[in-house]
């Protein structure tokens, strides 16, 4: 069910020109609470995590020393290996009957993106050329692709349109340091525009700017008559910003045009999320107050401390009922933040991969993503939503890697991190039947079809993604 | 002849030699690439040959957003020192590729609107809480809350500066819109907090739009408004917008002819922030910006590179070269022990001759040598590839996977089960007729440079390093630093190498064209050429001053023109 929303302009209209003041804008919010109370809502949401890494460095043993679990296809109570030490960890045990977060993640090993070597076509949702630049269009979106462009929209995005909402994307690294060619390794999510092309949307890698975008939201928690007042002033300006821009679009020239429609589009989703009233916010839902800004450095900028600040906004996201549907990424793909300050190997997380000696630092820069994971599914689950459960429940949560481990296209190699080989996702949730806490081996699937699994859990009924079909059966 | 073999080698393994972009650089991803021409077949083409407009070489234009660096500097402009570095940062990280402006890599909109709102907001706030700076801002004294008149000045001055452009009469009108807030606060200054906010919001405050008008001699071509072109030179020459001094040659039609612009520009080279303008593009361009050693090694070998810009190019004037041919180096006690130079006395930093050491000018410097570090030791080939890339504008691709031999890993050094030492290790890209075509313009001149480290102390031998065989010792020969830059010579040494550049006709060349994608946030396509080679021919002229090159770019004519849409 989409969500209740009340239009500004609808009240301005209704109000025959008059002037909104301050005790019309406190019966909005107090007709939100109303529509809360009534239970109506529909809870369930979306979430997807992204670490740009791989599961192995080359030539060594790969994850199944590492990651894979020895537990046989379908079996709850994995074993927990280097990379996933997070899910073990007591800090996330449940309170009260003390189970790990494990028991509400489960791990799917075997996936697979189908890849060509040696100059041949790119397979059906699957890529060549590459693996940096080309792997993940297949891996989000199903599309094939070999010329390094996004051929269709990523699963956050189509959910997002199919549930109502507009997706919250976050981004814990915040440049890409020394890689010139960060700009499309700093995203993962993608849409179609309305005339058909692909277009990026751009994650939101700083957090004043994302606490701001959720917590100055019209209708969350109560009000103060200062943030009425500064409410109405943000709206008072972006009335006299939007024409303007409108007119603009006339007096340029078609290319130019194109670009700027981006932009103003986002003014628009701004102009609408301060006038439109969201539906109510879950009992879980309380500002929480703007954290400083970890200082952004050459080669490190505290992203151990912004993964954590990033896992409490996309969980509070979720508990005010801003949006259904979120992405978080943790790292850039091809990814070259040091390594050294969370991990002590004095090189960088991409480095880490290319040196065969350093399997056991690869999970670790795992473990360190995943142990984030666990804290924002552990979070989740500790959190009680409507009817009894708690938030997890009604959630599907996915996390991708950017690579596998084994056949390169690049070289031919067959124990390589420029892989979509070996894959693993982690689902956790049980929205629409999933089943967590299990050790699921696909056996050859498309990392597409988690996406499709934990899509269909949440209620966005579609088949297919680009051009991979089918949910995971055993997920449910 | 061993040039032509080269070049044959080269383009049968896609090293084009040409300066296009890198297939894995900016312009690979979805937003629009170089070398795109708008139009098909090119402005005014004739049967007969090349049209006016082809040989004017105007070229390909879009809306350019602000860089954070544009932002800050504007903001200060318009308001003072109302936001924090760490302000600005909400924006998102401008890609430097190596510029930081180039308008292809743009593609972040969501941010850029959320922050934008956030900033504003904040900039307006503080400026207009201390009451001076606030009626030194609005211009007139308000009679009232609802006072229309002071407004309206106020706006008309304000957005003249927020849009580098005059208010036309009905912008004028809807920004008057603002008094509401001002009647339902009662407070004059309430409007004057939505105006600011309103501009610093505006589409055309963070974006420049080139609308530009028909140049009826040149079809295809935009002539820019006068204002257009004093945003033009004041983002290039200062980062930063147009002063009124500027706004008001604009408005008097004095920016027409090239000697008009050229006069601007000569008065806007005098100001400090041309000179700022100067040391980031060197910085920008040699990628010193950031530096990936520790904070303290890092502010000295900046200090010492830009100490070197100051003095060859700002405070002496010398030919833009010298900063190649210097025999001396800034440092204090700390780099001068890390170089193994003669130290100047505690607490102090003075110019240091370099005598025999091997080192000269710019190329010696530890901020330029950090280039092509990779995996804890020096990369011969990333090293190469800086020079190719940055001093001769030869970018070198990636190779193609299709043609890449069994077992190589692209991200990797090449290592070997019989040796750490590099010379041998990085043979084998010499092995493969495929892979030598390309790493033959490359490797060889990293390891002209192997003797200093990746923070450019000297050194004689290898270290074992994350990329070497963890299984086999670390290298015990020496380090021999043999370098040859393929078709030109052999070189040993930064010095030597500085002397095969000198020699040359490239990097005169490739400064004026780095120079261009400076000034234009975008690379140079094939229909830019004729202005670019007019630019490259003035340098030569002007016996390389970087002042003459920088004055004959703006005054070129198709420095204020741009391609039709």
């Amino acid at each position: 069910m989409k969500s209740f929303k009340l239009s500004r302009r609808t009240v301005l209209r209704g109000a025959a020109g008059a002037a909104v003041g301050l005790p019309m804008l406190e019966a909005m919010i107090g007709s939100r609470d109303a529509l809360a109370a009534t239970g109506s809502l529909s809870p369930t949401r979306f979430l997807l995590c992204f670490g740009g890494q791989s599961l192995g460095a080359g030539d060594g043993a790969g994850p199944t020393a590492t990651y894979i679990p020895n537990a046989p296809h379908g079996s709850s109570n994995y074993d927990l290996k280097v990379a996933l030490a997070p899910f073990g960890l007591a800090e996330f045990n449940k309170p009260g009957d003390g189970s790990p977060v494990k028991s509400e993640i489960t791990v799917v090993s075997g996936l697979r993106v189908p890849a060509t070597g040696g100059g041949a076509a790119p397979p059906p949702a699957g890529w060549n050329g590459l693996f940096h630049t080309n792997a993940h269009v297949p891996l989000l979106s199903g599309m094939r692709t070999s010329n390094n462009a996004m051929k269709g929209p990523t699963a956050d995005q189509v959910a997002a349109e199919a549930l109502g909402c507009s997706a919250f994307g976050y981004r814990v690294q915040p440049r890409s340091y020394r890689d010139p060619d960060g700009t499309h390794k700093s995203r993962i999510s993608y849409r179609r525009l309305a005339n058909g092309s692909i277009t990026p949307v751009d994650p939101i890698a700083n957090l004043q700017v994302a606490y701001d975008k959720l917590f100055s939201l019209p209708g969350l928690g109560s009000a103060s008559p200062e943030e009425l007042a500064r409410l109405k002033r943000r709206r008072s300006v972006l009335d006299l910003v939007l024409p303007r821009a409108n007119q603009l679009l006339g007096q340029v020239g078609a290319a130019d045009r194109e670009r700027l429609e981006r932009h103003f589009e986002e003014i628009r989703n701004l102009e609408r999320a301060l006038a439109e009233q969201t539906t109510g916010a879950g009992a879980a839902c309380k500002k929480l107050p703007t954290p400083r800004e970890p200082a952004i450095g050459a080669v490190y900028s505290e992203e151990e401390a912004r993964a954590r600040l990033y896992c409490d906004l996309v969980h509070m996201g979720f508990a005010c009922n801003a949006t259904r549907v979120s992405t978080l990424m943790f790292t850039f793909l091809q990814c070259f933040m040091s390594a050294s300050p969370l991990i002590g190997v004095n090189t960088d997380v991409h480095e880490l991969s290319h040196n065969p000696s350093n399997d056991i630092n690869v999970a670790k820069m795992i473990a360190w993503h995943l142990k984030h994971f666990a804290y924002l599914v552990a979070k989740l689950r500790d959190t009680p939503d409507v009817g009894g459960k708690s938030m997890l429940d009604n959630m599907a949560v996915v996390f991708l890697h950017e690579g596998g481990f084994g056949y390169s296209p690049e070289n031919g190699g067959t124990r390589e991190p420029h892989s979509t080989e070996g894959m693993t996702a982690l689902v956790a949730g049980r929205a629409g039947g999933l089943r967590p806490g299990r050790h699921v081996v696909a056996g050859g699937k498309h990392p597409v079809n988690v996406l499709l699994s934990a899509m269909n859990a949440v209620g966005v009924n579609v088949n297919q993604l680009g051009e991979v079909s089918g949910v995971i059966p055993e997920l449910f | 002849m061993r040039l032509l073999i080269l070049m044959a080698l080269c383009v049968a393994a896609g090293c084009s030699g040409s300066a296009q972009p890198d297939p894995d650089g900016a312009g690979s991803g979805p937003g629009p690439s170089d070398g795109q021409s708008p139009s098909t077949g090119g402005p005014g083409t004739s049967p007969d040959g090349p049209g006016p407009s082809q040989e004017l070489g105007a070229g390909r234009s879009g809306p350019r957003r602000l860089t954070q660096r544009e932002y800050a500097n504007t903001i200060r402009a318009l308001l003072g020192d109302v936001l924090t570095e760490a302000d600005v940062q909400e924006l998102p990280a401008d890609a430097t590729t190596p510029f930081d402006n180039d308008f292809s890599t743009q593609e972040q909109w969501q941010q850029v609107v959320l922050a934008a709102e956030r900033l504003a907001e904040r900039a307006s706030e503080r400026a207009l809480a201390d009451p001076q700076r606030r009626s030194q801002l609005v211009g007139c004294t308000p009679q009232g809350a609802a006072d229309a008149e002071c407004l309206r000045a106020f706006i008309q001055r304000f957005g003249r500066q927020a849009l580098r452009r005059p208010l036309s009469a009905s912008e004028l009108d809807t920004l008057d819109d603002a008094l509401q807030a001002a009647s339902e606060a009662n407070d004059f200054h309430a409007a004057v907090d939505v105006v600011i906010r309103a501009l610093l919001q505006d589409t055309e405050f963070l974006y420049r739009v080139e609308r530009g008008t028909p140049d009826p001699e040149h079809p295809g071509v935009l002539r820019l408004t006068d204002f257009e072109v004093a945003s033009r030179l004041a983002y290039f020459l200062w980062q930063a917008p147009p002063d009124e001094a500027l706004l008001d040659q604009a408005a008097a039609g004095k920016l027409r002819t090239p000697e008009q612009v050229r006069a601007a520009a000569q008065r806007m080279l005098s100001d400090p922030r041309a000179a700022e303008a100067i040391q980031r593009f060197h910085a920008l361009w040699l990628s010193y910006e950031v530096l990936p050693q520790s904070a303290e090694l890092a502010s000295r070998l900046r200090t010492e590179t830009r100490a070197l810009v100051q003095r060859v190019l700002l405070d002496e004037q010398r030919p833009w070269l010298d900063l190649f041919r210097s025999n001396e180096t800034y440092v204090d006690a700390l780099l001068a022990e890390h170089y193994g130079l003669a130290s100047p006395p505690a607490g102090t930093s003075k110019w240091v001759p370099y005598g025999t050491s091997g080192r000269r000018g710019i190329l010696s410097h530890g901020a330029v040598l950090s280039n092509g570090a990779h995996y804890g030791d020096t990369s011969p080939t990333l090293r190469g590839k800086f020079v190719q890339s940055r001093l001769f504008c030869t970018d070198i691709p990636k190779p193609d996977p299709a043609t890449l031999p069994p077992g190589v890993v692209l991200d990797k050094p090449p290592t070997s089960s019989t040796t750490n030492c590099k010379v041998e290790r990085y043979a084998a890209h010499s092995e493969v007729g495929l892979c030598a075509g390309c790493h033959q313009l490359m490797d060889p001149i990293g390891f002209g440079l192997e003797n200093y480290d990746g923070s450019g102390r000297f050194r004689t031998m290898e270290p074992k390093s994350a990329g070497s065989n963890s299984d086999l010792p670390a290298c015990q020969t020496p380090i021999a630093g043999n370098g040859e830059i393929p078709g030109v010579g052999t070189f040993h040494g930064p010095s030597e190498l500085t002397e095969l550049l000198l020699g040359g006709e490239r990097l005169d060349a490739c400064a004026a064209t780095q120079l261009y994608r400076f000034a234009m946030g975008r690379r140079e396509a094939g229909q830019d050429r004729p202005y670019l080679d007019r630019v490259i021919a003035a340098f030569r002229g002007s016996g390389h001053r970087f002042d003459e090159l920088i004055l004959a770019l703006v005054s070129d004519p198709a420095f204020s023109r741009r391609l039709a849409q």
